[in-house]
């Protein structure tokens, strides 16, 4: 495997989240190469942190090229323009960088990821907006989930949770659990007491432990209900502002059955809004105004409250207003350094924040980092460590010369400590069972412990 | 400002320093001149104070920039300061400051000497004189930034005021491997130049000591007879070569060894180096041809003394004291222009030379036609204005020092030549000057207090002007205290 040191990282623009990625990274010890066209920014860059900078335009072929972008590991184009990214990324792809990220904000290019992906060979494109509307989605959805990772392009779920005392599944093994309660979930790992068991199906819940469960993101709606874990399915949220955060956050939540409501006092705005989700009722009010407008009982159903505008200040004094008339769940928008300097007088717990920077540079860091950890190892498509490492959760790709394919897992003998987790087959999530089997182009997920599996055969015994 | 992140630098560069003066221990062992004793009584003291600063607690992990000046202005002195003793401890000084002279000389790669018959000291000395000539050549932090981690993102800072130039830029994204990279070229080429030496029938000691002084552009010899004193043409030539090549800007180097020869040959400050070098030796050798009525003579002896000015080494093979004026003259406007930046040799640098000239003649256009649209360019790329605006303050700062230093030294009593070019010869780190300095002299002449300022006028050089006065600034202290840094 190759060490960390040795990893090429070109970022394009030293903006918000460029400046922060490059901190990041540095700091994880790679080599960062930072292109921006202010020379301010790239003497600023370079004067602060261990990075080397340079001034120009980050899609120039001229420039990447004398730049050597062809040997990057990873190309990260962060400018302001989504179109600069998208072509500054295609440049270092066909140069030969092996993988690129590219921020692609507005709504008509972001809807068309898969394409960037598989016809124009981005690896990732990265959304703010998206992410911080998915990390506001989580919040609202699992409460209680300590963790939530997204597998096989979303179609996948790993959370982690603790179980707390009055959940159902306490004393009734894994098979019960599956069988029983109907519960299409796969329990992956467990931890009790600082010690992590691949569990099998004799395995007995008890109150404290701490649960890897994945699956398809459809299902853990249905699965937290029969737990009883203190989840609340939505039925009204609020939402005020209306911008591309919004947009994403209230598709989400309409395709999850919530009924959402949407304010916003810019009259186009709100229109154009309205165009696009039909399913959401679109308010042209002000915010506030519009709270104050709410009767008592439309109060008492409203299960949250999301403060989106692009004003700050605004945000944080909605969320406090929200607070004083008990609103359960109240989550604010903030400006990522805002949000950083805030975090002590938001840390009460009734007002979450988030930032879409944060978001931002979350999932880039993560992506990364999964690269980083995923390098060396044939055919992974991502890797994710829990447990500072102990367990990995690694999804890989079946090729046609795999030498089981076509055959009940139940016939196959399996190290003790990996697990096949997750199976994805097109836009299909499988839990498998003992009579599925692997076919060529699915997707797998496999779960181990002690960091034994390099290659996807590495998980079979003999 | 952070007192204690500066103490703990300052802590882990004091280690360091013991650590280099293992090879002059060793070889003090070797030669058996007793002089070991020195080394030890300095080593285990500074590793004592280096390692008890090493473990300051730091209580705040953030390093400003004017906190990086402090670190570098003081690890220079605190340096010089500590390398001194063994030089001290030997008594061939008159008082611990002529000892401290020769140090700084040393490590700022000046290679001016107080003393007149410098085979007088023991080889262990000898030895630790001329390698600090290779550690100041490239830099000490340089140095300490390769082998120790400084745990701070902020590194850049330190890195920036030490390399010499209007601009300091990194070869690679880590700060680390660059440094590597600077002295993984630097240790070859000298390692190259000492494998020549010993086939020119050069003694393996004075092999070192020689190449130690041409490859950190330093300038002290073995002896007082200097490079002279081995007679040999082959030794002479080589050295010469050598010493040019020293001053070349290091990442020439480096684009050679990445493969990329046009882009290395293309750029703008070598070649007026070289083209500088040329004119230079063929202007002096007609001018001194008609005395030595040998051409191919001539030539090689001024080919070495331009090479030894231009580049600040300052190694002597003929007493240029008794050169004609004209030629004289040039060598001191040598003094002046230096090497290249990013090399290991002092002076202006050639490409501030080449911004000044190059803004000079873009003013003259600019009072011609008031409207004129013009950029100064270097390798082809426009200059930016803060580094525009540096090199004019630089060069304004730089002749305002020499006309003080030059009007203070003056009151020791030596004539305005002397003077001038000592004081030339110490803030650009070349070693000799002409008349009472000149290259067959030594600074001894000059009383202690003269030679403490010409130390100081060393580091400042060396350091590129600002980071001595930012330690020394009243002003700035009074706002950091005020600002509550």
């Amino acid at each position: 495997m190759r060490k960390k040191k040795d990893i090429n990282v070109f970022i394009v623009g030293g903006g918000g989240i460029g400046k922060e990625l490059a901190r990041h990274l540095s700091m994880d010890g790679c080599k960062v190469t930072v292109i921006d066209k202010d020379l301010n920014v790239v003497n600023e860059l370079g004067n602060s942190m261990d990075v080397i900078c340079f001034q120009g335009n980050g899609a120039a072929y001229a420039i990447l090229s004398e730049l050597d972008a062809g040997n990057a590991d990873i190309f990260i184009a962060v400018s302001d323009s989504d179109e600069l990214n998208i072509l500054s990324c295609l440049t270092a792809h066909m140069l030969g960088a092996k993988h690129t990220v590219a921020r692609v904000r507005n709504v008509d290019y972001a809807n068309q990821t898969s394409f960037y992906r598989d016809r124009l060979g981005l690896s990732m494109t990265l959304n703010p907006e998206m992410a911080a509307a998915s990390e506001i989605n989580r919040l609202l959805r699992f409460p209680s989930a300590t963790r939530v990772e997204v597998f096989a392009k979303g179609r996948a779920e790993l959370i982690e949770m603790i179980i707390q005392e009055d959940n159902t599944i306490i004393g009734k093994s894994l098979i019960e659990i599956r069988q029983n309660m109907g519960i299409n979930l796969l329990i992956c790992a467990v931890v009790r007491d600082d010690e992590i068991v691949i569990p099998n199906g004799n395995f007995v819940i008890h109150e404290g432990d701490v649960l890897y469960l994945t699956g398809a993101a459809s299902e853990f709606n249905r699965a937290f209900k029969k737990m009883k874990v203190p989840f609340k399915p939505l039925d009204c949220v609020l939402i005020a502002g209306g911008g591309r955060l919004a947009y994403y956050l209230a598709k989400a939540l309409e395709r999850e059955g919530a009924g959402v409501t949407v304010v916003e006092k810019n009259h186009e705005v709100a229109l154009h809004m309205a165009g696009n989700l039909s399913g959401v009722s679109v308010i042209y009010d002000d915010a506030l105004n519009y709270f104050d407008s709410m009767s008592e009982s439309d109060i008492r159903h409203t299960d949250a409250f999301v403060l989106l505008t692009e004003n700050d200040e605004f945000n944080l004094v909605a969320s406090m207003y929200g607070v004083t008339r008990n609103i359960p769940k109240v989550i604010t928008r903030l400006n990522g350094n805002t949000q950083y300097k805030l975090k002590a007088l938001l840390n009460d717990g009734r007002i979450c924040s988030v930032s879409k920077e944060e978001a931002g540079i979350n999932s880039i860091l993560g992506y990364v980092r999964s690269l980083m950890d995923a390098e060396g190892k044939e055919n992974i498509e991502s890797l994710y460590r829990l447990m500072d490492g102990k367990i990995e959760v690694i999804e890989f790709k079946v090729n046609a010369n795999h030498e089981h394919l076509e055959v009940p897992l139940k016939d196959l003998k399996l190290k003790p400590g990996t697990l096949i987790a997750c199976i994805i087959r097109g836009t299909k999530t499988i839990i498998p069972g003992g009579d599925d089997v692997l076919k060529e182009k699915d997707s797998v997920l496999v779960v181990t412990i002690d960091n034994q599996v390099v290659r996807l055969k590495d998980i079979y015994k003999g | 400002m952070n007192k204690y992140r500066i103490l703990r630098s300052i802590g882990k560069i004091v280690l360091t320093e013991v650590l280099l003066m293992i090879p002059a221990l060793i070889v003090s062992f070797l030669y058996g001149d007793g002089d070991h004793i020195y080394f030890l009584a300095t080593m285990i003291p500074a590793a004592v104070i280096g390692f008890t600063l090493s473990h300051v607690k730091v209580v705040e992990k953030r390093m400003g920039s004017r906190d990086a000046y402090y670190i570098v202005a003081l690890t220079w002195i605190v340096i010089s300061v500590i390398g001194a003793f063994p030089l001290y401890f030997s008594g061939c000084f008159r008082s611990y400051w002529g000892a401290l002279f020769e140090m700084v000389s040393g490590i700022t790669t000046t290679g001016a000497s107080v003393l007149a018959k410098p085979e007088l000291l023991p080889h262990g000395v000898l030895f630790w004189r001329s390698f600090s000539h290779w550690i100041g050549g490239m830099g000490v932090l340089v140095f300490v930034l390769m082998i120790m981690p400084m745990e701070n993102e902020n590194s850049m800072h330190l890195l920036r005021a030490e390399v010499p130039g209007p601009t300091a830029s990194k070869l690679v994204p880590r700060m680390k491997t660059s440094s590597m990279i600077l002295y993984g070229i630097y240790g070859v080429m000298t390692l190259v130049l000492i494998v020549l030496l010993l086939l020119g029938k050069m003694p393996l000691f004075d092999a070192l000591c020689v190449a130690f002084g041409t490859a950190g552009t330093g300038g002290f010899s073995t002896s007082s007879a200097g490079i002279a004193g081995y007679g040999s043409t082959y030794l002479e030539i080589v050295i010469g070569i050598f010493m040019m090549l020293f001053g070349i800007n290091f990442n020439v180097y480096f684009l050679l060894l990445l493969g990329k020869v046009k882009e290395a040959f293309r750029t703008e400050e070598v070649n007026w180096y070289l083209g500088i070098i040329a004119f230079s030796t063929i202007a002096i050798t007609c001018n001194t041809f008609s005395g030595i009525k040998n051409l191919g003579g001539a030539a090689k002896d001024a080919f070495f003394q331009v090479s030894s000015i231009i580049t600040t080494t300052g190694f002597a093979t003929v007493d240029y004291n008794l050169w004609p004026e004209f030629s004289k003259h040039l060598l001191v406007l040598l003094m002046i222009i230096g090497a290249c930046s990013g090399s290991t040799g002092g002076g202006l640098k050639v490409s501030r030379m080449i911004i000044l000239t190059k803004s000079f003649l873009t003013e003259i256009r600019h009072i011609t036609n008031p409207r004129v649209v013009s950029v100064v360019r270097l390798n082809g790329k426009g200059v930016d204005k803060e580094t525009l605006i540096g090199t004019r303050i630089y060069m304004a700062a730089y002749f305002i020092i020499i006309c003080l230093i030059t009007l203070i030294v003056s009151v020791d009593g030596f004539d305005l030549s002397t003077n001038l070019t000592a004081v030339l010869s110490c803030f650009n780190n070349i070693g000799p000057g002409l008349n009472g300095v000149g290259p067959m002299e030594n600074f001894g002449g000059y009383s202690d207090w003269a030679q403490v300022l010409l130390s100081f006028v060393m580091l400042t050089g060396r350091l590129e002007i600002f980071p001595m006065f930012i330690l020394l600034s009243k002003s700035s202290h009074h706002r950091i205290g005020k600002r509550g840094f």
